[in-house]
């Protein structure tokens, strides 16, 4: 009776054990591909931010933008980007998180990538020069559509 | 009798759970490495947000150098 009850642990013990591996095998698997996803294409919104950045400040070298406008585009830019820093940063907690965190880093993540998107957007608005402004905000708009591929992915 | 009997069989179990122990490790090792390898390293992963971190900083660090050298016009 007494060795059944033990064939019976054993039994549960080796379900638990080879379980458990597989399980964290799984949750690797899928938590490391959402980051990697987000943080691909979090990369490419920062280099497009980075280009529109440098269009504003060669726009004010050149004359196009006046100073003080190109100076609040900037600024939004370098918050913009600061706020890239800090969901670099939950995507790293992220990769480390158990499935409680998980969840919630997650919808922390896309928020902040959708606030790098708005805060891109409203860089554009002190821009005087029309052309100018129209060209950043295609590109812009490329970015709007990138952070909604992000939140669709990572959503998903 | 019965206590001798109950030790002997624990001792019998403990014995089969370290022998099976590594070899089920093993396996699950060998399991959940091959679907990881469908996915994406976290290796691979932790490189894709270093990326993203200092395509981040680039754009922080240039755009505050510019606004620390271009004061406002007053």
């Amino acid at each position: 009776m007494l060795s059944k009850r033990i064939t019976i642990a054993l039994v549960v013990a080796v379900m638990v054990v080879t379980g458990a591996v597989t399980a964290t095998g799984c949750a690797t698997r899928g938590t490391a591909t959402v980051v990697a996803t987000s943080a691909k294409y979090g990369e490419v919104l920062m280099k497009s931010i980075g280009a529109a950045q440098q269009a504003v400040i060669a726009g004010e070298a050149t004359g196009l933008v006046e100073r003080n406008p190109a100076r609040i585009a900037v600024q939004r830019f370098v918050d913009t980007a600061a706020l890239g820093e800090k969901a670099a940063d939950k995507m790293d907690r992220l990769l480390a998180a158990d499935a409680a965190g998980r969840a919630a880093l997650i919808i922390e993540i896309a928020s902040l990538l959708d606030q790098v998107s708005s805060g891109a957007l409203s860089a554009l608005v002190p821009i005087g020069n029309e052309q100018l402004r129209s060209q950043l905000t295609a590109l812009i708009a490329e970015i709007v559509r990138t952070v909604a591929t992000i939140n669709r992915e990572v959503l998903r | 009798v019965s206590n001798t009997n109950t030790i002997a069989n624990l001792t019998q179990a403990l014995m089969q759970i370290n022998t099976m122990l590594p070899v089920l490790m093993a396996l699950g090792k060998t399991v959940a490495g091959a679907i990881t390898k469908d996915g994406t390293a976290p290796a691979d992963a932790k490189q894709a947000v270093n990326q993203f971190r200092e395509a981040a900083q680039k754009v922080r660090s240039e755009g505050q150098e510019w606004l620390d050298t271009h004061p406002a016009d007053l």
